[in-house]
């Protein structure tokens, strides 16, 4: 199909040609029509009018032939003669001469005189051609008109004689001889506007008698428009050729060129026109195409994505219920562990009390060995719990002063910051915050415990500050210590569970899981927590909380 | 009978807490008596008297029991359950005492109507301290009903 309409516009051209072509020829073929329709009727003019005049000439000089032997005693005279000749001659144009000639052949008497005096007294025979002889004696032995063939006259021109045989008393009289150049019957004949429409020829058996052409007369047979008529009139036959001249039919092909190129051009332009149309469809059915293909992708795509979606949701989920069966695991772990931590240390206390005094030194060196290895693993799992239990706690949240709560948390450490002698300044301007007051209470805690604990044995003077500053919009809570410091290669991991740094542990002893839980607390209310810090520039820890409305 | 609150039976399958348990007991000094099973099903024998523990005289009914909620077999919640949906038991005092500091525990000795609810502390001091504590409070401060036998 899309083949096909590549070459619609190749079709629709040579369709619209090709009936350009016909209605060309056609609107040609009715010129011709008129044209010859117009010859025809041309051709019928100059018959009658031919015929009508030679048949008037014969009929003037059977009159002059009548009137001369009306009367009785006939009057044969020359002036006679001369009177009729002249008279036929004027009113009847066409005549050349008009002749007497006697029975014998001789001419005696000349209408016109004029110019014509020669040929009195002549011989017929001397200086016609033998045909003109032949007719004249043809005339004499049947008694009857004659016409001759076409000869060359003397006066020139072509042209032809006629006698007529004047009888009186059973006796040839003497004749009447018409001479007619055919030029100037067919002069007289011929309107102007024949004359230059069309060309025009008259042939005697086949000798061609007359033409107005001027041009060499080979042109003639050429012509493929003509028209064939029949001039009769007594004694004769001629046929009168009509073709058209270039005026009124141009030579060969008549047809106006400009007229197929105007419709070649038209067929173009519709053939160009239905290209850049059928383009234009290609073009529109390409985008059509190409955007539902887009929109089918994209449908795909987004069926994929939502596939992947439901998947990671699935997978969320999974992760989710491990996540709670871990902690629940470690849940229990950790309560199973206390268990243990309890004979340990129950027994313990019970040795020391009952028999605190038979307890060697050395023995009571390794009972505090074992009593702080206890006191350990107790804080680990305390800690450990406290980590599990983040997420699974669902205390009400509720909105109060960070103030208030930073100031039971130092109350709390006040030992620790003592033995330190850690100098800590709070900003005024701390907000209200929204959260389980008792783990933010625990992120408070770890933040300025471990801000004390790696404040520096040798730091002259050891300080701690908690504020608040603005930050893209959100309010940021910062603990900054002039401490030890921390490289930024542990940034992340120092929030990792059990994660400690290499230097933390030689100073104090810990768990290793504050940070992790400062992180899930921060995390759990919706908030980030971050640190800067450089070693032996001290440390700042950041973390945001979400506003109630949030 | 005139009810004395000086049996006390501790439900422990951890032989060391019950030892530690029976010696901070001894220490506060209030309890007559201090008997020991270590698992639900041997607890239930003792208050029904039942195999080993048939002598009434021998096994009255406690004062106040002391329950552990891990246990082998019947566990602590399901003897609580038992204790208190018998009429002539659900009126001892029970206390769940237990190392477990899980949420649901707690609720579902509450709900089971166990008279307190005890977290094993760590330590030799806070541990005899609180027995000593636990044992003040049932054995002096408290007045439990009169029961017509």
């Amino acid at each position: 199909m899309a083949y096909f309409r590549k070459f619609f516009p190749l079709i629709a051209f040579l369709i619209f040609g090709s009936g350009a072509v016909l209605l060309w020829q056609n609107q040609n073929k009715h010129k011709q029509r008129l044209v010859v329709r117009h010859m025809e009727t041309s051709s019928e003019q100059i018959r009658i009018r031919v015929e009508g005049l030679m048949n008037a000439r014969m009929a003037s000089l059977e009159i002059l032939a009548d009137r001369w032997v009306e009367r009785t005693p006939p009057d044969f005279s020359q002036k006679r003669f001369l009177e009729f000749a002249e008279n036929f001659y004027t009113h009847y144009p066409g005549f050349t001469r008009i002749n007497w000639i006697d029975p014998e052949g001789v001419v005696r008497w000349v209408f016109p005189r004029k110019s014509n005096e020669d040929f009195i007294g002549n011989m017929v025979y001397e200086h016609l051609n033998s045909r003109v002889w032949d007719a004249f004696q043809e005339a004499g032995k049947h008694l009857k008109y004659v016409a001759t063939p076409c000869t060359e006259l003397i006066q020139g021109g072509l042209g032809f004689h006629t006698f007529r045989p004047l009888i009186y008393t059973g006796r040839v009289q003497g004749y009447l001889n018409g001479v007619f150049q055919v030029k100037r019957v067919m002069d007289t004949c011929l309107a102007k506007n024949i004359l230059t429409e069309f060309w025009i020829s008259v042939y005697e058996a086949d000798r061609r008698i007359y033409t107005n052409e001027e041009q060499s007369p080979s042109n003639a047979g050429k012509r493929n428009l003509h028209v064939l008529r029949e001039i009769r009139f007594p004694g004769k036959t001629w046929q009168l050729e009509l073709s058209p001249k270039a005026a009124l039919y141009p030579s060969g092909l008549v047809r106006n060129p400009w007229l197929l190129a105007f419709g070649m051009f038209i067929s173009a332009i519709l053939a160009l026109l239905l290209h850049f149309l059928n383009h234009r469809m290609q073009m529109y059915r390409q985008a059509r195409d190409h955007a539902l293909h887009e929109v089918s992708e994209r449908k795909r795509a987004q069926e994929a994505l939502k596939k992947n979606e439901k998947k990671l949701e699935a997978l969320l989920k999974e992760l989710a219920a491990k996540n709670a069966e871990l902690e629940t695991f470690i849940f229990s772990v950790s309560h199973d562990l206390k268990t243990p931590i309890v004979t340990i240390e129950g027994f313990m206390g019970a040795l020391r009390e009952d028999f605190g005094n038979l307890i060697p030194e050395d023995c009571e060196r390794y009972l505090n060995y074992i009593g702080d290895a206890t006191q350990k693993m107790e804080i680990l799992i305390n800690d450990l719990l406290e980590l599990s239990h983040i997420g699974r706690l669902t205390v009400k949240k509720s909105e109060f002063p960070l103030a208030d709560l930073m100031e039971e948390v130092i109350a709390m450490l006040q030992p620790q910051i003592e033995a330190k002698g850690v100098q800590i300044t709070v900003s005024e301007d701390l907000p209200l915050v929204y959260g389980e007051k008792k783990r933010l209470a625990q992120v408070i805690e770890n933040l300025l415990s471990n801000a004390i604990k790696y404040i520096g044995k040798e730091n002259p003077s050891p300080q701690i500050e908690v504020g608040l500053q603005e930050q893209d919009d959100q309010k940021v809570i910062f603990v900054k210590d002039n401490g030890i410091g921390i490289e930024k290669a542990y940034f992340e991991k120092i929030f990792q569970v059990f994660q400690r740094l290499p230097s933390a542990k030689k100073i104090e002893q810990g768990t290793g899981i504050g940070l992790a839980i400062v992180k899930r607390v921060i995390q759990y209310h919706g908030g980030k927590v971050w640190l800067k810090s450089e070693p032996g520039k001290g440390a700042t820890f950041f973390f945001t909380l979400k506003n109630k409305e949030a | 009978m005139d009810y004395e609150p000086s049996n006390i039976l501790l439900v422990e399958d951890e032989e060391a807490h019950a030892e530690l348990t029976k010696r901070a007991i001894r220490k506060a000094g209030n309890a007559n008596r201090l008997d020991i099973v270590s698992n639900g099903e041997q607890a239930l024998d003792y208050l029904y008297n039942r195999k080993t523990y048939a002598d009434k005289e021998k096994y009255p009914v406690p004062g106040l029991i002391l329950l552990d909620i891990k246990l082998p077999g019947i566990d602590g919640i399901d003897v609580l359950k038992k204790i208190k949906e018998d009429p002539d038991l659900k009126r001892i005092p029970v206390i769940m005492l237990t190392t477990s500091e899980r949420e649901d525990d707690i609720v579902r000795s509450y709900e089971n109507y166990a008279n307190s609810y005890l977290t094993k502390p760590v330590g030799f001091k806070a541990f005899e301290e609180k027995i000593a504590h636990l044992d003040f409070y049932w054995m002096i401060l408290n007045k439990p009903p009169v029961v017509e036998d």
